[in-house]
């Protein structure tokens, strides 16, 4: 923090005025950016906040917190004093801790990127700082992803989904005739998160992110669990039981949608978690396996990377016939 | 943005018998606890819907007792520098989320977004900002919760599963909201019944695209609005990836497998950000304002006369098919709703850079 005024006292959230004339309080302003004189604030509107008194001061509550390394300035009758409230040195800058999946190859109707952030991310403009480079000539593929006035961001704002333009994804659509497929089997391309993209603090990552990947031909199969290995527990322990699939799964569809029941139906308490770019998920239930037989219950909306789901394909072909899927594995813990 | 025209009709046959009753009778003073200002529509009795991803809910609430804004010589030249003023935070740090304009009064409010995730909604007046407490307000609201059970939560229980609303309008009494799902390219569509009940009535359906008879795809809706076409309400819809298809509401049924009939595809890449709907000497027209391309004008007669081009090819024309559209010469343009019988209102990206609030008259049409 800079040094303080007599008269005033800074923190991000309050400044304080000392001996107030309480007949003034109305002339007690603070105004973003740094000015000396009050005839340069004249023009400018005053930060919105409240006031509140205490021991003979005077305190300004901005409506958000003072944005760290910025520059204010508080007016006070004929008082004008700039200042900023720096950034802590030991301060956490945002940084990619994950990305869903994280593969190096790519089928080329791809749909969907899952990012995982350190910490809640700012979700204003999200979408100016993210871009896809092909590699073989460094250009910014034109209208690869799919921007949103509202980003796609979970609740606790550090996971972002990430579309590519389904329109060029899709087979038959005016955007995938006239523009084609984003990607192209054959060529490699970077998808770059630059260090601008801000947290809630409105402090930037310190780097770029990028993350190269290879395209091979579409996916057009249906993705099913019959491939799928179990790795079993022994009865009367708490191990995880670990389902491996073998073709990678899409990380958001893994969620919420995979149960596991008793003979009498009964749903298993306990915890899953999807380590989907290691193609596992573990379930631990919260208490012992009986001997016995459970079912793995999953729902249909489980998709590939491509946006085929376990009941049918992202583009179905309307004149195909249809066949069930199989959503339920049985197995038995000894 | 607002459709009114099935509440009004309605209104008009009831009035005698509900002359006392109010749609914000059953409201309560209080906080809604906004968590964010997503999407914004009014409804009749300027009743404003806010849809809320971060509360998972719709809120109504009565602004009938807001004073009415003066807003001579509407013009506010650099919206962004206003709120970076006001809110004491940087403009890359704010986002106008949407601008509606109460019909009763023709109040405009703005919703705003900040990085660290709030929101806040503004009032236009004297060609400035007013901040609208939301601390303390008679609303009446309702949970539009994750169309999954949401077992799985992250480190801190709360679900991974998002569904994030992408508009909202009310028509008929019924709230319909739109959104898009973060882990499956699902639509999910839910029309709510309005005055809430503590039921949960809303019916929620899926909606898939036809291409040329051959595939289909599900499509989330992006932007929509409601109006006559043939002298049935419809929806008039477009989704991420194909503009503006129409669904007849009647088929709008709970769990129903329901394809739009595609009526334009307006040119590569580029999503409707909002539809209105205006009048002029009789005639209906929608207007659209575009990611990537100018505000566009269509006349519903001809979307009335288009016919059945449902699910086959469309003949192309230039870039684009379907329904004769004109552009107008106002590009970039992020917000737009109905002023009055004679006047839009809209928020433009400018050559300069700086984002306005202006308005025009129906010469355009």
């Amino acid at each position: 923090m800079n040094a303080q005024s007599p008269r005033f006292s800074f923190t991000s959230d309050t400044v304080t005025l000392k001996k107030p004339d309480h007949s003034k309080e109305s002339h007690f302003k603070v105004y973003k950016g740094a000015y000396t004189s009050i005839h340069q604030t004249l023009d400018k509107k005053a930060i919105l906040g409240n006031y509140a008194q205490n021991n003979g001061e005077l305190y300004f509550i901005p409506i958000l917190p003072f944005q760290k390394n910025n520059r204010y300035t508080v007016v006070y009758e004929n008082e004008v004093y700039p200042f900023t409230i720096d950034l802590d040195a030991s301060y956490k800058h945002l940084q990619i801790t994950e990305v869903y999946p994280n593969s190096d190859t790519l089928p080329s109707n791809f749909l969907k990127w899952y990012i995982q952030f350190s910490k809640p991310i700012s979700p204003s403009k999200i979408y100016d700082h993210i871009s896809l480079i092909n590699n073989s000539d460094n250009t910014t593929v034109d209208r690869a992803l799919l921007p949103l006035e509202t980003p796609l961001l979970s609740d606790d704002g550090t996971l972002l989904t990430l579309w590519i333009e389904p329109g060029r994804q899709k087979r038959d659509l005016g955007p995938n005739e006239r523009l084609g497929e984003v990607l192209i089997p054959g060529e490699s391309y970077t998808l770059i998160i630059d260090e601008h993209l801000k947290d809630r603090q409105g402090i930037s990552m310190k780097m770029n992110f990028k993350h190269s990947f290879s395209v091979s031909d579409p996916d057009r199969k249906k993705p099913s669990i019959t491939s799928w290995k179990l790795q079993l527990p022994l009865a009367n322990t708490k191990d995880p039981i670990i389902l491996q699939y073998q073709e990678q799964l899409d990380y958001g569809s893994l969620q919420n949608t995979l149960q596991i029941v008793d003979t009498s139906g009964n749903r298993i308490k306990g915890k899953f978690i999807i380590a989907a770019n290691q193609k596992n998920i573990y379930f631990t239930p919260l208490n012992n396996w009986n001997k016995n037989t459970y079912t793995l219950k999953c729902k249909p909306i489980i998709e590939d990377l491509s946006g085929n789901n376990l009941e049918r394909l992202f583009d179905q072909d309307i004149t195909a016939k249809r066949t069930p899927p199989i959503l339920e594995l049985s197995f038995s813990i000894e | 943005m607002r459709k009114i025209l099935f509440t009004i009709v309605l209104g008009v046959l009831c009035t005698p018998l509900f002359a006392n009753t109010s749609l914000t009778d059953g409201f309560n003073i209080g906080n809604p606890e906004i968590g964010s200002i997503n999407a914004m529509t009014f409804g009749p009795e300027s009743i404003l819907f806010i849809g809320d991803s971060q509360g998972a809910q719709v809120v109504a609430i009565d602004l009938s007792t807001a004073p009415t804004a003066t807003n001579e010589k509407l013009n506010i030249p650099d919206v962004e520098l206003l709120l970076s003023e006001l809110l004491g935070a940087d403009s890359d740090q704010l986002q106008i989320v949407d601008m509606v304009v109460n019909p009763a009064n023709q109040n405009i409010y703005i919703g705003a977004q900040h990085s660290s995730g709030k929101s806040f909604l503004f009032l236009v007046n004297n060609n400035s900002l007013e901040m609208v407490p939301l601390q303390s307000v008679s609303y009446s609201n309702t949970a539009v919760s994750n169309a999954i059970a949401t077992e799985a939560k992250d480190r801190r229980g709360r679900p991974l599963r998002k569904w994030a609303i992408s508009d909202i309008k009310y028509a008929n009494g019924q709230v319909m909201v739109s959104g898009l799902s973060n882990a499956e390219f699902a639509s999910t569509f839910r029309s709510i019944p309005f005055p809430f009940t503590q039921k949960q009535e809303e019916s929620s359906l899926e909606i898939y695209h036809a291409a040329h008879g051959q595939y289909e795809t599900a499509s989330p809706i992006k932007a929509f609005t409601t109006t006559q076409i043939n002298n049935e309400p419809h929806l008039i819809a477009s989704y991420t990836c194909t503009p503006l298809v129409v669904f007849p509401l009647s088929e709008l049924k709970s769990g129903a497998h329901t394809k739009g009939r595609t009526v334009a595809e307006l040119g590569n890449w580029n999503t409707p950000l909002d539809i209105i709907e205006m009048e002029k000497e009789g005639a209906r027209y929608i207007l659209m304002a575009n990611t990537n391309r100018a505000l566009m004008k269509i006349k519903v007669a001809d979307i009335e006369s288009f016919g059945n081009s449902l699910t086959t090819r469309v003949a192309e024309r230039a870039d684009t098919a379907g329904v004769d559209f004109i552009n107008l010469p106002f590009v970039n343009v992020q917000q737009l709703d109905k002023l009055n019988a004679t006047e839009f209102v809209f928020i433009q990206r400018e050559a300069s850079g700086k984002l306005a609030l202006k308005t025009s008259s129906n010469r355009w049409l």
